[in-house]
């Protein structure tokens, strides 16, 4: 392989996984050519300089985030920004675009019909037991039609690119998804620190996002003749991602609320304010369903607001996203996502999904069983990384462990194969060099009154570990910049 | 055809102070082809007036919102009169045992009344719970099988106030032997929501005829194909008829709950309910005693 600088100078291809940067025979892909150009003329220190300077960024802009696990009661911590900057074509991101809308309006009709007519359920495309077994269905939604029948208005779907090149849906994000903020850090951070990148290549903005965001909130708000009231509700600082929240609403130009700060009367929602109560018309709440309303879900919660469903169900007040919309999120309801994008659109998948297997299923749990060895279990209702188990790497006894637990609850597990997530260039401190890592890449979808609006790339995230295909951020992973050439 | 007064009080007493507090009333009887409120009137000890709001079912709530004033007494009485016919329906069609199983087996229609099919936590019932007898029988038509079922739940426990609580399921009350009326109603709906007959649990006011202290009742609503929804009233054997006022109905007592509240104190509470379900006439006869008497 040909690299010219000390930089790339080990840099290993391996062709069992798609290298986003080099062909296998070394030659640089040409959409990353101008900037492997540029890093090629930099020595390790020069590198290092810049390396440090982005971190400095991070810190001085406060963007941290907290880790829940043993003994870790959620200390704040950078996430890793790693120089490198993942490029998609223009060609390649159209269709992508494409595939994203298509996947989230089938994803919105499906909820709708979930919550009404069921037409899919009768028609026995979508097994209804997988739907009414789900903790995420919501009764109360039943009763309750969203402004203009969109219910996940916010979405985050997490694509791969496989050993073959192309890409695939890993799982879609329809409750919460985060990771917006770092999108828009990363491209601040990338342009303090290497601004002259930017001169050599046109790169989609993402500075829009807010803009974009607090539009399509404001679409749907239930008033239309004044200026609708938004607000984004937040569990509060101890969430691992308030900084997002604070973030978000920041750059949206609105209220940033906790449940004490608002409260319900006459079916309408108000927030307090030094000047009295102001009625709020859209909330963007970045609570789960749970901890929404005490009076109609968990009633210990003193994270939401007691009223606020009747508000909703009376129509003076959008929840974004809707409440309930986690039933589409499960991971084997994602499986069918082709089928509700033929049922409901009359079109082919764009963007295929990677095969699952849904232990549900009897032929399924058999071939899992068989062949548990080649494939990843997945909890079916767990995000963030958490409870996954990559099976070739778990010893016989590991091995039969997770099979027992299978075996008890079948219906909570899902399988995949292991699908080669792509490499990237990544800088590693510790070599003071590039190595591939693997990535992925989580987009991020609005999808407001006629207005859908994908942003351009996303956040590419990237396990530093070497080998490891775990990129969530709870798990050791880090993210760079996306670029999606114009 | 009768006209009740129906009166629901409640008053609790608060230890400390309570600094915020929201409840939600499921109290008022509902509107429907059997029952008319003719009028009512809500009397309270809060400083603000409560709104009224829809839960996921359409039945009114409703609110008091406490977010400034600090209480630490609060009050609710309801009186409500109330026009009531209801006549004991027939329960017994011309369908067939082919046709009824055909409309209980259908996809849309299960789909259509999936709500009232889903088991829950307080309702689940597995066939090795019960005798086996209690499911329906092959050459049984569904409104005969409910009669013997009504009168066979009827026996499956003895009535003793205070032997349950709101949280215990249909399971426990059973190896337990006795409970209240929402005991008898989880079980009937955990018998029945097994066999795909969809099933609500009811609150409401029962009017006992011998004029003392009502409670809140509970019985069920059955969905019997070709004649929708019947009542049936295992714990006390009967049908519905012009004695059962409806507020609400929903999958089990969680949906039904008549007070829910969240405050913030951190004190001890007490509570009490008085309930009364008079005839019209006794009542204004009962007025006129209190009149005399001042």
């Amino acid at each position: 392989m040909t690299t010219t600088s000390n930089l790339f100078q080990h840099y290993p291809l391996n062709a069992a996984f798609f290298d986003e940067v080099f062909r296998q025979d070394g030659q640089v892909y040409p959409h990353y050519e101008d900037i492997h150009r540029q890093f090629s003329r930099l020595t390790s220190a020069d590198f290092e300089r810049l390396n440090e300077y982005a971190k400095l960024s991070f810190l001085n802009q406060g963007i941290t985030y907290a880790v829940y696990s043993d003994g870790h009661k959620g200390a704040e911590q950078i996430f890793p920004f790693d120089l490198f900057p993942r490029v998609i074509p223009a060609a390649d991101w159209e269709m992508l675009e494409k595939g994203l809308i298509q996947r989230n309006l089938a994803l919105n009709l499906f909820i709708k019909d979930v919550y009404g007519e069921r037409k899919i359920l009768k028609d026995k495309i979508v097994p209804s037991a997988l739907i009414f077994s789900s903790p995420h269905y919501s009764e109360e939604m039943k009763s309750i039609r969203p402004k203009n029948d969109i219910y996940c208005h916010i979405s985050g779907t997490d694509l791969i690119r496989h050993s073959d090149g192309r890409y695939y849906v890993l799982e879609d994000n329809l409750r919460s998804p985060s990771g917006v903020s770092y999108v828009l850090s990363n491209r601040d951070a990338m342009k303090r620190t290497l601004s002259n990148a930017f001169r050599w290549s046109s790169v989609c903005s993402v500075n829009e996002y807010p803009a974009e965001l607090l539009a399509t909130l404001q679409s749907v708000a239930p008033n239309t003749e004044e200026r609708p009231t938004c607000a984004l509700l937040t569990p509060g600082t101890y969430n691992s991602a308030y900084y997002e929240h604070s973030f978000l609403a920041q750059t949206m130009g609105i209220e940033l609320v906790e449940g004490r700060d608002l409260f319900v009367e006459n079916n309408y929602v108000y927030m307090r304010t030094i000047h009295g109560p102001k009625r709020v018309d859209v909330i963007y709440r970045r609570i789960d369903d749970a901890f929404l309303d005490p009076l109609v879900f968990r009633p210990e919660s003193m994270l939401g607001v007691a009223g606020i469903m009747g508000a909703y169900r009376a129509g003076n007040i959008t929840i974004v996203n809707a409440p309930g919309t986690g039933v589409a999120d499960d991971k084997a309801v994602c499986s069918y996502v082709p089928d509700m994008i033929r049922y409901y659109l009359d079109e082919e998948p764009i963007i295929p999904n990677v095969p699952t297997y849904l232990c549900e299923r009897e032929d399924d749990l058999k071939y899992v069983l068989e062949h548990i060895q080649e494939l990843v279990i997945k909890p079916v209702d767990m995000s963030g990384g958490y409870g996954v188990m990559i099976c070739d790497r778990l010893s016989k006894a590991e091995l039969e462990e997770v099979k027992l637990y299978i075996q008890a609850d079948p219906r909570n597990y899902i399988a995949q194969p292991r699908m080669s997530l792509s490499v990237h260039s990544t800088y590693i401190e510790k070599k003071g060099e590039f190595e591939p890592r693997h990535i992925d890449l989580r987009t991020f979808t609005l999808m407001g009154k006629e207005r859908p609006y994908v942003l351009p790339g996303g956040l590419s995230r990237v396990a530093l570990k070497e080998g490891s295909l775990i990129v969530n951020s709870s798990q050791g992973g880090g993210s760079k910049d996306t670029w999606v050439t114009v | 055809m009768t006209d009740y007064v129906i009166e629901y009080r409640t008053v609790t007493e608060y230890e400390k102070s309570v600094k915020q507090g929201a409840y939600e009333f499921l109290i008022i009887p509902c509107e429907n082809e059997s029952q008319m409120v003719k009028h009512h009137r809500l009397l309270h000890s809060m400083p603000r007036e409560p709104f009224t709001a829809r839960n996921k079912y359409g039945f009114i709530t409703y609110h008091f919102h406490s977010n400034a004033d600090t209480f630490d007494f609060f009050s609710v009485s309801l009186l409500a009169q109330v026009a009531k016919n209801q006549p004991t329906l027939n329960v017994v069609t011309d369908l067939s045992l082919e046709e009824e199983n055909s409309i209980l087996e259908d996809i849309d229609f299960q789909m259509d009344h999936q709500s009232f099919l889903q088991s829950t936590a307080l309702s689940s019932l597995k066939p090795g719970d019960f005798y086996l007898d209690l499911l329906r029988q092959k050459e049984e038509t569904v409104g005969m099988y409910l009669l013997r079922l009504n009168s066979a739940v009827h026996g499956m426990l003895r009535y003793v106030q205070g032997s349950t609580n709101t949280g215990t399921s249909a399971k426990v009350a059973l190896q337990g032997g006795s409970g209240v009326c929402q005991d008898f109603a989880h079980i009937m709906i955990g018998i029945l929501r097994q066999q795909n007959i969809p099933t609500r649990y009811v609150s409401g006011y029962l009017s006992l005829s011998d004029n003392r202290d009502s409670q809140l009742h509970a019985w069920v609503e059955v969905f019997i194909p070709k004649l929708g929804w019947r009542g049936f009233d295992p714990t006390n054997n009967l049908q519905e008829n012009d004695h059962f006022i409806k507020i609400a109905h929903g999958r089990d007592y969680l949906d039904c709950q008549p007070i829910k509240g969240v405050l913030v104190t951190d004190g001890d509470h007490k509570t009490s309910y008085e309930v009364s379900v008079r005839n019209s006439k006794d009542y204004n006869w009962f007025l006129q005693q209190q009149q005399q008497q001042q």
